[in-house]
């Protein structure tokens, strides 16, 4: 047995051609790295004296080293031909012992870094396993502890509620009185200028309508002067355009790649949607929605509180699934940008139609459409991942779904909430997809190419 | 020093160059030794991160805080009796003390106004490497009013932000002529406790990882294996188990990771590429987890790394190192870092505040600009109005209250370490640590003496003989 | 927003002299620079008006005219962007000595927005 190794390191190095350094040969056969150098010095010494197969050698020599009056610790890694060299120059040896052997000459010192990387790279786990350090401290964690730890490094200082009520007491002062800052700004051109800018309302509406649905159900109306100037804008639409929009509908093939092309910048508010939705079971948004996040404390704020009622949010039903002899059971799952939403989303409002012959028109299409899923992964990440998924849709569903949005509830799954809050939810929702049906014509404009 | 401590007993040097096996003996493990450690960095923790305020708080609570140390130094010296004035309150002529913040008027300084103001006709300015210029004017600012200074003052020497007393008279021009001038200097300081063996604390800057440096790699793996104890004779290893501590300070990652395009792209074109930080980042996991199985590791961020870029910065994210951080080892710390190991206070930062001094000043040297900001008791002076930072309003956490024992900055071009002692015998040794990935360079130091070491990797490259050995090792 | 801009030293100053000159003679002393004020008086946007009518004041105008005072006083750095409490405990914790009744003040109103902020928070930074 005792010379057993000697064959190994020979196969090594000859039949598979390997640069075979004394960290690799620890790992690979289990055994402590002094050893795993003693080895290897073993196994040159004994084919030098065969004289057999021409070896060359790598050997580590560390010391002290003054250059220039300062003193240093030198480590380095030198070629067989150098190391009596390299020796001298050390005032002081520290240690000498060999790095690695090889068949070929090395002419740099690059790939003895890619001679060990792969065989780290597997033994991540316990690569100190055979060093001659022991740390009693590292133990790694349990994945309990890991979480724990987490939270209390994450979790912020006591005093920041305070503060932060503080702010938002400081915030949301002047707007009582007078807005503020940007809010103001906000606030003071929806009055001014709420038809120019209805423009780009009308785009966002339309384009991600089956979404917009969750920033009808914004509760702080009057905190927010988007929904506040949806409100407007509806009281000003009628009922009126959905003949338009079945044309739409009918004309539009290219309709199915809307979705999933990036829209312009009306996407923001509903991605910040999605992630605070998102947020509801998991503490953690992932990063690239963060960033859609404004920092503002009001907002924050304010996305809390929706948070704790969209929770026990009933939503205004589903009724009248069976009228619509189209509507495919896949509207279900249709959109469910992440799990913790899917509840919500199979109970959102299924298109109603007005009339009979607008469900003739009715098409199935497929599209695809960008989810986000947020799951926590086995090294207990919460991780969010965006991908494009296609899914079949009737054409019409996006166009009628809150057209008229249903206040009955005729299987009421929902806990016990505040009437009113429903209300004024579905009002709103009136109020939104009202306007939505008005969009379609501008968007259709766009889609055709 | 770290030499000796791991020097082998005589005889036994060739420990390694044997057959295996021969005495039979089963091969020494070392235990790390465990210091007592405790991370002092709460100051730079931001608890509520609120945007709306601005910069003059800074200024303000940092010259509240200043003004009666300064008032102190001051009276010792230049007398007790010594007239201490605000600006307001100046006669014309009159010999008195003024406690206040420069303002250094630089022609040169980029300023986003200028651009705009003058972009019609001018050529946008070359970057440059420094700013300074013969037209540069110090201001002195009070809570009220400011002033402009001449006389025995050297403007390219002070920055921005610094808070100083000067001692003159004004002029009929209505500038103030200095005799003399003094800063906070050295705050005081907590005796550190005396350690009966040699312990090491290695600081390390400036990895780069995901950048071109592929030779530092190896350097890198050598020193990660020097210090979990793979490398080396059994002396060496017993030397390394004395390493109680590694310090990481910023620059994990390379400049060249942080994406140029990214700001400039529509988002939409870079929706499904891959950030270069991705792979840079798993690369110092796999590294950290080595490291972090065998000794306790500090992690600060630096200029390039993925974490808010103002001062101060706030620790990595743990998510991102889903394998070492497992460890309980592994500390994610913020820049400006501050922790008590075994009864020594080490202070640092990354080196932006240092990079940013030199940047707006005559001073070249990293260590004497550390010194500097040691003498003026400010971590950042020029932090916020060239230097990222964060507006506090309360308290200015870069003031010194305390004096470290180690006090360095990181991402220097060389390494640079230097002990001063205070007027009231404070010991701090400076140290300027080199970036790794060009210089291959980090520094040990000794706990028990304050001594610092440097530790160099070399290999060899191509075409290698005896001058180019000499210079990897410059 | 108003993070990144480049600092001014001097903001804080501008934010201070920006007010009526009556009440600027109270905590400043008046140096060589009334002429400053004028001009000033002029371009400052007028604050939405309170009171002017001279009437018998009530106790909380009062108060209200003290804590303005408090805004004023520069021993205790500038006022915009943090309310009145928060500014009296960084005055209080660098040893500026507040006077304690204004705390009492503050803290006995402590959601009046007339009392926790201060004078310029109307205004938008």
């Amino acid at each position: 047995m005792d010379d057993l190794y000697l064959d190994n390191i020979d196969e090594f190095v000859n039949d598979q051609n390997k640069i075979v350094t004394y960290k690799w040969l620890s790992l690979t056969l289990g055994v402590h790295v002094n050893l795993a150098k003693q080895m290897l010095y073993h196994y040159l010494d004994q084919k030098r004296k065969e004289g057999s197969a021409r070896l060359h050698a790598t050997y580590l020599v560390s010391g002290k080293f003054v250059e220039n009056g300062t003193t240093s610790h030198k480590v380095s890694v030198v070629r067989e031909d150098q190391l009596e060299d390299a020796k001298s120059k050390m005032s002081l040896t520290v240690s000498v012992h060999v790095y690695s052997v090889q068949k070929a000459v090395l002419k740099d010192s690059g790939p003895l870094y890619s001679a060990d990387y792969d065989a780290v790279k597997e033994n991540l786990r316990n690569c100190s396993r055979y060093s001659a350090i022991r740390c009693a401290d590292a133990v790694p964690m349990s994945s309990a502890e890991v979480q724990q730890a987490c939270e209390t490094t994450q979790a912020p200082p006591p005093e920041t509620e305070q503060i932060k009520a503080n702010h938002s007491n400081l915030a949301s002062k002047p707007t009582s009185k007078q807005p503020k800052g940007i809010m103001g700004m906000f606030a003071n051109k929806n009055v001014s200028k709420s038809q120019d800018s209805s423009k780009e309302i009308k785009l966002e509406q339309k384009e991600d309508a089956p979404v917009v649905e969750t920033s009808k159900t914004k509760p702080a109306a009057k905190t927010n002067p988007v929904s506040n100037f949806f409100g407007k804008q509806a009281a000003k639409k009628p009922d009126k355009s959905i003949k338009e929009e079945v044309e739409i509908a009918q004309t539009s093939s290219s309709v199915d790649e809307k979705p999933s092309s990036p829209p312009p910048k009306a996407e923001t508010p509903v991605k910040e949607e999605l992630a605070k939705d998102s947020v509801v079971e998991k503490d953690i948004t992932s990063k690239t929605k963060r960033l859609e996040h404004s920092d503002s404390e009001e907002e924050k704020n304010e996305s809390r509180r929706k948070k704790r009622r969209r929770i026990k949010k009933p939503e205004p039903d589903s009724s009248d699934d069976e009228v619509i002899p189209d509507s495919p059971p896949q509207l279900q799952e249709k959109r469910d940008p992440s799990p913790s939403l899917e509840i919500q989303v199979k109970k959102e409002p299924v298109a109603v139609s007005h009339s009979d012959d607008l469900s003739d028109c009715k098409r199935r299409k497929r599209r695809r459409v960008l989810k986000s899923r947020t799951f926590v992964d086995d090294e207990g990440c919460i991780v969010t991942e965006k991908g494009y998924e296609s899914e079949s849709y009737s054409e019409t569903e996006d166009d009628f779904k809150f057209s008229k949005p249903t206040p009955k509830n005729p299987n009421p799954p929902k806990p016990s909430t505040g009437k009113k809050e429903e209300e004024k939810r579905s009002k709103k929702a009136a109020a939104a997809s009202n306007k939505s049906t008005k969009q379609a014509s501008i968007m259709g404009f766009f889609q055709k190419k | 020093m770290f030499s000796e401590v791991s020097a082998p007993q005589e005889g036994s040097c060739s420990l390694l160059l044997c057959r295996p096996g021969s005495e039979d003996q089963e091969p020494s493990v070392f235990d790390r030794v465990k210091p007592a450690y405790s991370p002092c960095s709460e100051r730079f923790k931001l608890g509520e991160r609120s945007f709306n305020r601005q910069y003059a708080h800074i200024y303000a609570t940092r010259l509240m805080q200043m003004s009666p140390l300064l008032t102190e130094r001051a009276q010792q010296k230049w007398g007790a009796d010594v007239r201490i004035r605000k600006l307001c309150d100046l006669q014309m002529g009159e010999q008195c003390c003024i406690v206040g913040t420069l303002f250094k008027h630089m022609e040169l300084q980029p300023s986003i106004l200028k651009e705009i103001s003058e972009e019609h006709n001018l050529l946008p300015q070359p970057p440059r490497t420094r700013y300074i210029s013969d037209s540069d004017e110090l201001i002195l600012e009070d809570e009220l009013q400011r002033i402009k200074l001449e006389g025995n003052i050297d403007v390219d020497k002070f920055v921005t932000g610094s808070v100083i007393a000067i001692y003159g008279a004004e002029k009929n021009d209505g500038k103030f002529t200095v005799d003399d001038f003094c800063t906070a200097d050295l705050p005081p300081q907590t005796p550190r406790t005396t350690l009966s063996s040699d312990r090491f604390v290695l600081l390390l800057s400036g990895l780069g990882l995901g950048g071109s440096h592929a030779d530092s790699m190896l350097a890198l793996q050598l020193l990660v294996d020097m210090v979990t104890g793979h490398l080396g004779d059994q002396g060496e290893q017993s030397g390394a188990s004395t390493i109680s501590r590694v310090l990481l300070a910023g620059n994990l990652l390379s400049q060249s990771t942080q994406d140029k395009d990214a700001s400039t792209k529509a988002k939409y074109l870079t929706k499904k590429t891959q950030a270069g930080t991705v792979d840079a980042m798993r690369l110092l996991d796999e590294m950290l987890m080595q490291l972090v199985s065998s000794v306790p590791v500090d992690v600060m961020p630096g200029q390039y790394d993925p974490t808010n870029y103002t001062l101060p910065q706030q620790p990595l994210h743990h998510c991102m190192f889903p394998l070492s951080s497992t460890y309980p080892t592994l500390l994610l710390a913020s820049n400006p870092h501050q922790a008590t190991l075994d009864g020594v206070r080490i202070l640092g930062t990354s080196g932006q505040n240092v990079k940013d001094i030199q940047k707006y000043s005559s001073m070249d040297s990293h260590l004497e600009i550390l010194e500097n900001t040691l003498r003026l008791r400010h971590l950042a002076p020029t932090a916020p109005d060239t230097l990222g930072c964060y507006p506090f309003y309360l308290k200015d956490p870069f003031i010194l209250e305390e004096c470290p024992h180690v006090y360095f900055s990181g991402n220097a071009p060389s390494y640079q370490a230097k002990r001063i002692t205070g007027a009231e015998g404070q010991e701090v040794l400076l140290v300027a640590i080199p970036e790794f990935s060009s210089t291959q360079t980090a520094c040990l130091i000794n706990l028990r003496t304050l001594e610092c070491e440097p530790i160099r990797f070399s290999s060899f490259s191509a075409g290698d003989d005896e001058e180019s050995e000499m210079n990897i090792s410059h | 927003m108003s993070v990144e801009n480049t600092p001014c030293l001097s903001a804080c100053l501008s934010a201070m002299t920006a007010k009526r000159a009556a009440l600027i003679t109270d905590s400043y002393k008046v140096v060589k620079r009334s002429r400053r004020e004028e001009k000033r008086e002029k371009r400052t946007p007028s604050p939405p008006q309170k009171d002017t009518e001279p009437r018998p004041l009530t106790a909380r105008e009062i108060e209200l005219q003290e804590l303005r005072q408090f805004d004023q006083d520069w021993r205790y750095g500038p006022c915009t962007g943090i309310s009145r409490l928060q500014r009296w405990e960084r005055a209080a914790q660098h040893g500026l000595n507040p006077p304690q009744e204004i705390r009492d003040m503050l803290l006995s109103a402590d959601t009046d927005p007339d009392y926790t902020h201060c004078l310029w928070s109307d205004y938008p930074l």
